[in-house]
């Protein structure tokens, strides 16, 4: 019998933790669950979970402290939850190493699809996929370095190359302006997001011109932006 | 102390007055002497009249009496036969030498007290001047703290003291700094003193900084108000400084009640303003309670009753109805979830805690992304987008701005009749960039136009799921406020209907960002 995927669940409450545990049992999770930070990093260790989800509101040890020190010997998937209106601290959680974010109140289908794009990027490692991304009719060679949309090749900037090829490579996860401008543009780059947008809106014409339409890159509100490739 | 500074020098009580007076007498006498065989006695008489004027006028009336006693000495001993000797010849002389005392006595007191009148008269212009000046500053609209820093350094520099302090307080309150001055360096405007917030508590302050001058001791003159002094006025004077007269202490006093009135005055205002915002958030209060109790409990109701009729175990219920009620719960959790949002942000700008995050976004991408997001709901309308390609970067709160142009377009398509456009239009103009949604819904009265951004105004009495909280016109204008651009409506647009809002977000100076892009363009393009 295959080895069920482990997910380890950190919230203070237990109606969340319930709620949580019978979403992902049903979809055939194995889950294990903590009620604190100091819980959490034991659990962590002792179970060895294959994704984790944070609740960043943790009483005894900050869900921001947990992630780092989750991230010194673990590469397991973080999602962290939040509520609404604390987007510096999912930014700071992102930033520390955490995959992905969910603002309460929120779906099980978001949840699980969320859960879905985590464990298959860990499977995959960074850079390491398909050298062929697909979104629409959209193509990305990576190893080519060329862009078609429906059979057309798109001619791109290198910046705006690189950019394209950084959001894809990392289809379906949360990347952070600083993560972004750190990678294509460089270190000491990271405040510049008055470039970022000019890139993005300048990419969305070249590949999105039915803006109307729901985008490939997808921006997170205060966050950064995501890439939305097909399952 | 007042007096002390405004009478010449000369004219306080002193022994060097004294001695000037006998040195005046001495010289005329010397003088006279050289020329005794010239002068008749009359003149010389005449002459020794001159030391006692001279007194009079500048040491005082004791040192003028005792020129005139003097002068009436030497005049006789060195001038009147028998010379020498303090005899005197005849009646006549002995009559001159008398008349010559009287009239020297009478010059001295006309004198001293002409000049005494003419000093105090000036002394009275003096205080009345300072009490105007100290009355007019108590009048100044400037803040309490202010007005209490420009007393204490007035009084300083009119009473020439050490320092000044006012303090407030009763006798059951501790009283407290609030204000003080001290002559050569000021202390900071601090409303408490440093050694309120030095460790230890230790009490060394204005006092203790006036000391390292010289010995100082207080007086402390009571700010009398209305019902009870409401602190206490204290001056620091130096060991050499007399104590104030009682000129002065009535000239402090009457400065002093002035004081206290000023201070109960605003306190009474501090007061009343506090009660009036009591009572304004009071009123509030009661209006969101009565408003949101409806608002809140409606999902909550939808909720409950489905959720127990799922959990009925004897309720025999088809998949349909199931998936009816489930959706019910989903579907009200949003809109509480929304509801609780607007309540939380709505008082968030109220508190003046709404605080932005300015960062550099695209309002073309900012408006397309709300579009997208409320797709479903356009879905039945025509939408037109006005966004020209050269649309400039803003600096503003994305989230915020989301939620400004996500307010506008639920409103737009609430009132707008199925089928009908709705129309999205951005623009970059002086300094600033305007953003306009336009439905075709039936136009707004113009005399509801100013109660459109009051929150829980809503035009409609409707209040079904779709109406919406009555807070979003509210909330835009707050996020708007606060990033210091301006929200309006116009309505009708065409002819009777059609309704537009439209907002305004200062634009940066001229940014880099055309350069970046021309920079980019130079290059080789990437084909890999």
């Amino acid at each position: 019998m295959m080895k069920k995927t482990k997910i380890l669940i950190v919230d203070d409450e237990p109606q969340i933790l319930r709620a949580l545990r019978a979403g992902l049992i049903a979809q055939g999770y194995e889950v294990v669950s903590a009620a604190d930070g100091e819980e959490a990093l034991d659990k962590a260790s002792a179970e060895l979970p294959d994704a984790i989800f944070l609740d960043l509101n943790l009483p005894k040890k900050s869900g921001l402290e947990v992630c780092r020190e989750l991230r010194k010997w673990s590469a397991a998937p973080i999602i962290v939850l939040s509520v609404r209106d604390s987007e510096r601290d999912k930014v700071t959680a992102l930033d520390l190493g955490a995959d992905d974010y969910l603002t309460k109140p929120f779906g099980t289908d978001e949840l699980l699809a969320r859960l879905r794009v985590a464990l298959r990027h860990a499977a995959a490692g960074e850079g390491t996929g398909e050298p062929v991304l697909r979104a629409g009719n959209i193509t990305i060679d990576l190893a080519r370095h060329v862009v078609e949309r429906g059979g057309e090749e798109v001619h791109l900037t290198a910046t705006e190359y690189n950019l394209l090829a950084y959001l894809a490579t990392n289809a379906g996860r949360v990347l952070t302006h600083t993560q972004i401008m750190g990678h294509v543009w460089g270190a000491g780059y990271e405040s510049e997001t008055q470039n970022l947008r000019v890139y993005i809106s300048q990419l969305r014409r070249k590949l999105d011109p039915d803006s109307l339409q729901p985008q490939m890159i997808t921006t997170e509100p205060g966050i950064g932006y995501r890439f939305l490739i097909d399952e | 102390m007042k007096l002390r500074r405004f009478l010449p020098a000369e004219y306080r009580f002193r022994w060097i007055n004294f001695l000037s007076a006998v040195c005046a007498v001495a010289v005329t006498t010397a003088v006279l002497s050289l020329f005794r065989n010239f002068l008749s006695s009359q003149v010389v008489a005449l002459l020794y009249l001159l030391p006692v004027m001279l007194a009079a006028t500048r040491w005082g009336l004791l040192p003028a009496l005792a020129a005139s006693l003097l002068s009436f000495f030497a005049f006789n001993f060195f001038f009147l036969f028998p010379t020498f000797t303090f005899a005197v010849g005849n009646t006549d002389e002995l009559l001159a030498l008398m008349i010559f005392l009287i009239v020297a006595v009478i010059i001295s007191q006309a004198v001293t007290s002409a000049n005494m009148h003419a000093i105090q008269a000036e002394a009275r212009e003096r205080e009345a001047t300072t009490l105007y000046a100290l009355s007019r500053a108590l009048g100044e609209q400037a803040g309490l703290d202010e007005t209490l820093a420009t007393v204490t350094r007035m009084i300083t520099e009119a009473f020439s003291i050490a320092g000044c302090e006012v303090l407030v307080g009763t006798e059951n309150v501790m009283l407290q700094s609030r204000a003080s001055f001290l002559a050569a360096f000021p202390l900071p405007a601090d409303p408490l003193p440093a050694e309120k917030h030095a460790p230890g508590g230790k009490q060394m302050g204005i006092r203790g900084e006036a000391a390292r001058l010289g010995p100082i001791r207080n007086l402390d003159i009571p700010l009398a108000a209305r019902q009870a002094a409401v602190g206490v006025l204290r001056l620091y004077l130096r060991e050499d400084d007399a104590s104030p007269d009682a000129t002065s202490m009535r000239l402090l006093t009457t400065f002093a009640a002035q004081a206290g009135l000023y201070l109960e005055r605003s306190k009474l205002a501090r007061e009343a303003s506090r009660a009036q915002l009591l009572e304004e958030s009071d009123r509030l209060k009661s209006a969101l309670l009565s408003s949101v109790s409806h608002d809140l409990r409606t999902p909550l109701a939808a909720i409950k009753a489905s959720a127990t009729v799922l959990l009925q175990e004897d309720a025999a219920l088809d998949a349909v109805t199931r998936t009816d009620l489930l959706s019910a719960i989903n579907e009200e959790t949003d809109r509480l979830n929304r509801l609780v949002g607007d309540l939380l942000d709505q008082s968030r700008i109220e508190a003046g805690a709404l605080r932005l995050t300015l960062d550099w976004c695209d309002m073309d991408e900012l408006i397309r992304a709300v579009v997208r997001r409320l797709a479903s709901l356009l879905a039945v309308f025509l939408v037109r987008l006005q966004l020209p390609a050269d649309l400039p970067l803003i600096l503003a709160d994305y989230v915020q701005v989301d939620r400004v142009i996500s307010n506008l377009l639920e409103n737009a398509i609430r009132f707008a009749p199925p089928g009908t456009a709705i129309d999205i239009a951005a623009r970059a103009g002086a300094g600033e960039l305007t953003v306009a949604v336009t439905n075709q819904g039936p136009a707004i009265p113009a005399r509801l136009h100013p109660y459109l951004f009051d929150k829980f105004y809503r035009i409609s009495e409707d209040r079904s799921p779709n109406m919406g909280t009555g807070l979003g016109l509210s909330i835009c204008k707050g996020i708007v406020d606060a990033h210091g651009g301006r929200i309006w409506v116009e309505s009708p647009v065409t002819g009777d209907s059609g309704t537009r809002f439209a907002f305004t977000l200062p634009l940066p100076d001229a940014s880099g960002r055309e350069k970046d892009l021309d920079d980019e363009k130079n290059q080789d393009t990437h084909r890999g």
